[in-house]
This record gives structure tokens, C-alpha cells and sequence, in this order.
């Protein structure tokens, strides 16, 4: 099994997944592990952005 | 030979079992390092080593965390501080020396000096298995053990992130259930004014005109334009005075009919402080209650143990039923009429407590709507009223949560509260709800002002739900546009996990077939042992064998409790083998505790077969087994810890093995303990000999075999198979017919014996001079019969000595 960092830096670089997604999963992995906090942080913002201006 | 070592040495000082001076397990032997094994009684410290050995590597000692026992359970009780500490010496010059220190004003983090961390890089799986870390493997849940395993073969990490990802996806359903959740509120919302469920833009838009159009106010056809007509439609209302009051008034009225109606707390904190303050008067009764639960988990054990004579808290003996006298006392204590009256109280507790914070909720939604606004005279007593109530609620409702045993007995909730201001609030909801009823109604006889507060409250409620909606859905795609990557990469590194995973099993799979079946040769009806992994939803790992010729997956609810082991115990060395590759050193403590003495052996010969180039530290407590291993590997180090001392920790010497210790008794002039000491071996290697050879025993009913029994049959096979006037046969005849050897088998269990040493000396060398003509010099194991061919062979495994 490869170091799950470089998994994810390979799924960031493979084109695959929604650019901006994989980045932030990318950003939440770290040594200790994943940070879903973090991670859920992120999407509350992105949740607050899609509401724009209206 | 080959310096095959890891470990030069091991020490340790104030460790468990283990205090001073230092015990110290040198590996060294002749200039080369050697395995090292310890013969030990149950209780000698044999434990303290393979602990010492976890701590420096980990920093904790699982079993004992799980029995409760921190970290401050490490150090000798006499152990002052710094001398508590372990120190091994490895060959490999990269990691030299690690020390571990206990350090007692931070007691989780061992003071380590050397290169702990490039050990870690080597040793992945660990390198130690004792008795009762076997046994709690193969009893653990088969999901369990995929777990264990896979975070032994190195994959900790990856499954951390797995379940990290898994615990993310619930995450996100939550927050999509919330959107959801407020998405069907802002539906209903629109729903109460507009009389249907928001669809889009238009219709919202067709809604609206309605009421705009009974206002004269020109039509919306852009949704932007909303907001310029609904404050062109504020403007109305503002510029006459009476509708700016009817718009206020009506605010209050739907404010107010939050607040009410609001439930009547005052009796039921009278009769909660009643029964409270006659619950609390006797302190020493209520402290009998932590009495009950002792009891009543005690009766739970002894049931689920259904060990009825012994008590479950301190092992001793008891005449008579334990439960039936455990009842007893209970009754005696009265304890079930004081549990009664304690239940109903936290009944009234808990009901109490969420009858205020009901209200709570109710002041905290009305007051800061209250606060911003003028009021009339009722209304601003009202406001003085719940500013005065809430702290008081909200201290009692704290008090309340603590549970009945916390509640501070001197608090009064009585006169916590003014019970004057809650009548106060009860009483008037009909007077301020007539006095809100009496304004509106004043003012709404203007049927024009009436509708045009109407249609003011509706559009402004209709564009805040419809806000509400629009961008709730907005949300809801984004979310769900997020989850769909998250689910997509969530999937991919499962799986690239689990073919990971599966690869390694593979690898140790093989092995672990290879061992078990060492291990289990004689059971005929078990066969093709393999380890199965499930890795689809439910991850799991399980053995699947042949029973009787047909598949059996899961094995267990087959398998012996020995045969478990064997399966245990394979993977076991098959893990330490595949995934320490770089590290061939392994530390046995007592794993041979559970197989049957016929299955000891086999131990030994998967440790020749596939662990010859490996450096091994073992324990046991299995004399013979102990004489068995040193045949095979006479050039181990041997050791004996003979007593264990409060003071000092276990005693250790050098190993013997039984003819080492016979002769130091016939030294002694200790006829009765030599006797003792070779009968038992020789029953042993009898029983071996017998059965290697097929000789058929006397059967008796006890299913006890003594000397002179096996050593019949053992002399009429090899008559047999030899003929009479082989030099063996007529060696074991003459051995057998000795007066002196008939004594001892009539004599050997008894506590005196009628021989004496000279005696027992001659009998031991007798049978030495035998031994020595069937035990091969190469692989050190005994002759055995087969027929191959419709030829009849007796011979050694290895095939050196053949007869």
C-alpha cells in the first residue's frame, strides 16, 4: 500500500475527480489522518458561496 | 554457525514483576548470539520481560490498559524514580541502544534515548505473542480481526482514513438532512400563505401580483423588482400612523401566542421539593444505594458465570447458594423500597426539568422581540416578569440536571423562584390576549387598513419563504454536487485499500496454511485450512476449513479451543515472518499453554522447519516441553528462573534440563525428587516412543498409563520389529527386568521411597545408554515405524538413523 498521502496528491494530479473537491480532500490528509472537520468546514463555506447575491 | 541475533541483551530495573538488582538476558554464547529460552513457574516474572519489551516499543502495555491498570501500574512498587527502566541491545549499529526511562511527572511518555523510531521502521507487526494475546485474538469478532491484522501488516493508517472518509459521508448526510429539514419548513411556510408549495420564479411572481394588484401597486415582472414593490407596499403602511400600530400589534399577537399557552410548573415543583427534601433527609440511607448496584451486578455475575460458591468480587469460597445470600442482604437494607422511592423521583426530576426548559425556550424566543419595541403598561410588567424568571429557571434547571444524588440538599426550589411572578404570567395570558385582541380589532375596523396589514404581513412572509426555498435548494445542489466527488474518491481509496490488504493476506495466507497444518496433523477430519477475507461492506477475516470433507466457513463454531490457538498461533508467525522481514526476532511467552501435550511438539517443528535463521526469545513453564526444545536446539541458551522475590524480582540460573536436574538431586542425595523427576520424563518419552512406533498399550478404564505398562509395550514392539536378539531388544529386556527398576515403577509417586540414590543413578543410566541408540544425533528426535511400500521402517525424521 502506497503512502495514502501520495494516493491522494496521484488522485489530485489524475484528472479524475472535481478539481476543487479533490484538492480540499487532498488539503484535510495529513499525517494523522483525515480531517473531517476541516473538511466540513470547507463545505459549509462552499455550501455559502453557491447562494450568491440573489 | 551463523550469527543469526538481533538482540545482544536485555535489561531491566524496576518493571513489574522485576526490581533490583537489573535482570539481564545476555544472548550471547560463545561469541555468537544464541535464542534464549526460560523455563519459569506461573508467577516467577516471566510476563514482566514481553511487557517491558511492549512498553519500550509502544509506550503502553495493552492488556493491562485493558484490565484497567495505567500506566502508574509499571514501576516496582519498591522502584524509586529513575529506576524504572528497560534497555535493549540490538546488533543492527543503526538502532545500538534503546533506553526507556518511566517518568513519573509524565507518566504516558517514557524518557527514550536511542533511535526508537528507526525500530519502528523495522519492526511493523509485533514481534511478541503471549498466551492470553493468543486467545484473545481468536475469540475477537471476525471484524475485529480484520482489523487487528490489517493495522498489524501495516495498514493502520489507511484504515484510519477510511473510516475518517466513512465518518465524513455521515457528516454530509447530516447536513443535507438539516437543509432538507429547513427546506420543508420554508415549504410550509409558503404554503400557510400562498395555499401551495413554491415552484418557481413566475408563479411566486403571479402570487405576489395578487396582492399587489389589490394594493394598486404596479404589476412585478422581474423577480428584482420585488423588493422595490413590497417597500413601495411599506411606505403605505408607514405614512399612516393606525397601520403602523395595527402592523406592531399584530407582531405581538403572533409573538404572544408563542408564549402561551405555558404549562403551570408551580405545583410540581412544590410536590418535586416535597418529596426531594424527604428523599435527602437521610444521607446514610441513600449512600446504601451504591450498595444495590454492587449487588445487583454481583448477582448478574455469579448468573452469567453460574459459579454459585465463590464470590465474583474476591474469589473466596461461600457455603451455600451466594445469590440466594445476596438477596438477603438487600432485602436487609431495605435497599428496594429506597430504590423505589428514587426512581420516582427522577421520574418527577426529569419531567421538571423538561417543563422548564420549555419555557426557557419560550423566554428566549418572545423577550429579545419585547425588548426592541414600546410598550404598553400590561406588557412591560410582562417583560419585567420573564427578565426577572429566567435566570432562577435556567439555575434550576442546571440544579436539576445534575441527577438526584447531586442536587445540593439546601437548594430550594421553592424559593428559588417567586412563584408570585408566575402566577403573574399565568393569570394574565386571558387579560394581555384580550388587551392585544381589543387593539387589533380597534384598529382593523378600518376594513381598508385591516387588508392593507393583511397583504403587507402575507408578501412579506411569502418573499421570505420563498428566499428561504430558493436558496435552501441552492444549497442542497451544491452539497450534493460535493458529495458525488467525495463518494467517487471515498470509493476509489477504499478499494485501492482493499486489494492492498488482500494482496497481503495473500502473502501470509499461504503460510498460515503451511503451520496450521503442522499443527493439526493428527486431527484426520480437518484439512486445507485457508484465512478468507471479506472485504465488500462488512470487512471481515475468517478461517475456512475442511471438516470432514466438506467447506466450513467460519470454522470456529468447529474448531477446539487448541485447535483456535493453531490457527492464532500460524498467523501469528506467518504475520511476523512476512511483514518484519527485516527483523527475525521473536519473543514466545507460554503459547503452548492451551494445546494438548501431544501438540507441543509440533511447536518445535514448525520453529526447526521455517524459524531456523530467527533469534527467539521463549518462556515456558512446560518442563518436559522444555527438555524436548533443548534437544532440538542445543545450542539455545538456557535459563531458569527458580523463585521470585518481592524484593529482587525473579531468581534466574542457568537452565537444566531433566537429566541435568536428576543428576544435581542424586548430587544432593535427593532419592525421592530425582525419582520424581525422571519418572515423570520417562513416562513422557515413553508415551512419545509408543506412539511413534505404533505400540499398542494395555487399555485400561482410567486412562492412565504407568512405567511399567508403556515400557511392556515399548519392549514387545521393538521385539517385534527387531527380533530378540537385536542389541536394543535385549537392552530394554534387561532394563525392564531390573529388580531396581521394578521398585521405582512400583514406588516413584509415593513421598518416600524405599531406593536410593546409587540406585535411581543406575536405573536413569541404564535407560540413558537405551536412549542414546534411538535418538538421532542429527535431528535430535526419537525412531518412529512406518510401512511404505509393504516394507516396515524404523527410523528417524531426518533419515540419519535407520535400525
Amino acid at each position: 500500500m502506497r503512502n495514502p498521502i501520495v494516493w491522494f496528491e496521484e488522485a489530485v494530479k489524475s484528472g479524475k475527480y472535481k478539481k476543487d473537491v479533490i484538492v480540499e480532500i487532498r488539503e484535510c490528509i495529513s499525517e494523522e489522518g483525515f480531517n473531517v472537520d476541516k473538511f466540513i468546514y470547507w463545505l459549509s463555506e462552499q455550501i455559502e458561496k453557491s447562494i450568491g447575491d440573489d | 554457525m551463523i550469527d543469526m541475533g538481533e538482540i545482544q541483551k536485555i535489561t531491566i530495573a524496576g518493571f513489574r514483576g522485576i526490581n533490583t538488582p537489573p535482570l539481564e538476558i545476555d544472548f550471547h554464547k560463545e561469541k555468537l548470539i544464541q535464542s534464549v529460552m526460560i523455563y519459569g513457574t506461573n508467577g516467577s516474572g516471566k510476563s514482566s520481560i514481553v511487557d517491558a519489551w511492549e512498553w519500550l516499543y509502544s509506550g503502553k502495555i495493552e492488556h493491562l490498559a485493558r484490565e484497567g491498570a495505567g500506566e502508574r501500574a509499571f514501576p516496582h512498587k519498591e522502584a524509586k524514580d529513575g529506576q524504572t527502566w528497560v534497555e535493549i541491545e540490538f546488533t543492527n549499529k543503526e538502532i545500538g541502544k534503546i533506553r526507556a526511562e518511566f517518568n513519573s511527572s509524565r507518566i504516558t511518555m517514557p524518557k527514550i534515548e536511542g533511535n526508537l523510531s528507526k525500530l519502528k521502521e523495522i519492526i511493523l507487526y509485533p514481534c511478541y505473542l503471549r498466551y492470553r494475546d493468543l486467545t484473545d485474538f481468536v475469540y475477537k469478532r471476525k471484524a475485529e480481526k480484520y482489523e487487528i491484522l490489517s493495522r498489524q501488516m501495516g495498514f493502520g493508517n489507511a484504515i484510519d482514513i477510511q473510516n475518517q472518509l466513512q465518518s465524513g459521508v455521515k457528516r454530509i448526510e447530516e447536513e443535507l438532512n438539516n437543509l432538507g429539514r429547513d427546506r420543508d419548513s420554508s415549504i410550509k411556510e409558503y404554503y400557510d400563505v400562498a395555499d401551495e408549495e413554491p415552484k418557481d420564479i413566475p408563479s411566486f411572481i403571479n402570487t405576489l401580483n395578487i396582492v399587489f394588484k389589490r394594493q394598486t401597486i404596479p404589476y412585478v415582472k422581474e423577480i428584482t423588482e420585488v423588493q422595490k414593490r413590497l417597500e413601495k407596499l411599506r411606505e403605505y403602511v408607514e405614512k399612516d400612523e393606525k397601520s403602523k400600530k395595527l402592523q406592531l400589534w399584530k407582531d405581538i399577537q403572533r409573538i404572544i401566542s408563542q408564549l402561551y399557552p405555558m404549562e403551570d410548573i408551580h405545583s410540581n415543583i412544590s410536590k418535586f421539593q416535597e418529596k426531594f427534601t424527604e428523599f435527602k433527609q437521610d444521607e446514610e440511607e441513600i449512600s446504601k444505594l451504591i450498595l444495590l448496584e454492587l449487588y445487583e451486578k454481583g448477582i448478574g455475575a455469579i448468573e452469567s458465570l453460574k459459579i454459585y460458591n465463590r464470590c465474583p468480587l474476591c474469589d473466596q469460597p461461600y457455603e451455600g447458594n451466594l445469590i440466594e445470600h445476596i438477596k438477603t442482604k438487600k432485602d436487609h437494607l431495605h435497599l428496594n423500597e429506597l430504590n423505589k422511592r428514587r426512581e420516582e423521583l427522577e421520574k418527577r426530576r426529569k419531567e421538571l426539568s423538561l417543563s422548564i426548559d420549555g419555557i426557557i425556550r419560550k423566554f428566549d424566543y418572545v423577550s429579545p422581540y419585547l425588548e426592541g419595541i414600546e410598550l404598553e403598561p400590561l406588557l412591560i410588567q410582562l417583560k419585567e416578569n420573564l427578565k426577572n424568571l429566567y435566570l432562577p429557571l435556567k439555575e434550576c434547571k442546571n440544579m436539576l440536571e445534575k441527577g438526584i444524588e447531586n442536587i445540593d440538599k439546601k437548594f430550594n426550589f421553592l424559593t428559588k423562584l417567586d412563584t408570585k411572578k408566575i402566577k403573574f404570567l399565568l393569570d394574565s395570558e386571558i387579560k394581555i390576549k384580550e388587551e392585544i385582541s381589543v387593539r387589533v380589532g380597534r384598529l382593523e375596523k378600518d376594513e381598508s387598513r385591516k387588508a392593507l396589514i393583511d397583504d403587507f404581513q402575507q408578501v412579506t412572509k411569502l418573499q421570505a419563504s420563498f428566499l428561504k426555498w430558493k436558496r435552501l435548494n441552492k444549497k442542497i445542489e451544491k452539497l450534493k454536487e460535493i458529495m458525488v466527488t467525495y463518494e467517487e474518491v471515498k470509493n476509489d481509496y477504499i478499494e485501492e485499500t482493499k486489494k492492498s490488504v488482500q494482496i497481503s493476506f495473500d502473502a501470509i495466507s499461504y503460510d498460515v496454511a503451511a503451520y496450521f497444518k503442522i499443527l493439526e496433523q493428527d486431527s484426520k477430519v480437518l484439512d486445507d485450512p485457508k484465512i478468507k477475507l471479506y472485504s465488500e461492506k462488512d470487512k471481515a477475516v475468517e478461517l475456512e476449513i475442511i471438516f470432514g470433507g466438506n467447506v466450513i466457513s467460519p470454522a470456529y463454531k468447529y474448531l477446539s479451543e487448541s485447535q483456535l490457538n493453531s490457527f492464532g498461533l500460524s498467523i501469528f508467525f506467518a504475520s511476523a515472518k512476512h511483514f518484519n522481514h527485516n527483523f527475525k526476532f521473536i519473543i514466545l511467552d507460554d503459547v503452548i499453554n492451551s494445546f494438548d501435550t501431544y501438540k507441543r511438539p509440533k511447536v518445535i517443528d514448525i520453529l526447526s522447519k521455517y524459524f531456523s535463521d530467527y533469534q527467539i526469545l521463549l518462556f515456558t513453564h512446560d518442563s518436559i516441553w522444555l527438555d524436548r526444545l533443548q534437544r532440538s536446539f542445543p545450542q539455545w541458551i538456557r535459563k531458569r528462573f527458580f523463585g521470585w522475590d518481592y524484593n529482587i524480582g525473579p531468581r534466574i540460573e542457568t537452565g537444566k534440563n531433566s537429566y541435568e536436574q536428576i543428576d544435581e538431586f542424586i548430587i544432593q542425595d535427593k532419592p525421592t525428587e530425582a525419582g520424581w523427576a525422571f519418572g515423570r520424563y520417562l513416562e513422557w518419552v515413553l508415551q512419545e516412543l509408543c506412539e511413534n512406533l505404533e505400540a499398542s498399550v494395555r487399555y485400561n478404564r482410567r486412562n492412565e498409563f504407568t512405567l511399567s505398562e508403556l515400557v511392556q509395550a515399548f519392549r514387545a514392539r521393538i521385539k517385534k520389529k527387531l527380533e530378540s536378539d537385536h542389541p536394543i531388544t535385549k537392552m530394554i529386556s534387561v532394563f525392564e527386568s531390573n529388580i531396581g527398576f521394578r521398585n521405582f515403577c512400583d514406588h516413584w509417586k509415593e513421598s518416600e521411597t524405599n531406593y536410593s540414590s546409587p540406585e535411581i543413578k543406575n536405573i536413569v543410566q541404564e535407560w540413558k545408554n537405551i536412549e542414546s541408540k534411538i535418538e538421532c544425533n542429527k535431528c535430535h528426535k526419537f525412531i518412529r515405524y512406518e510401512k511404505m511400500d509393504s516394507h516396515e521402517h524404523i527410523f528417524c525424521p531426518c533419515g540419519e538413523l535407520t535400525l
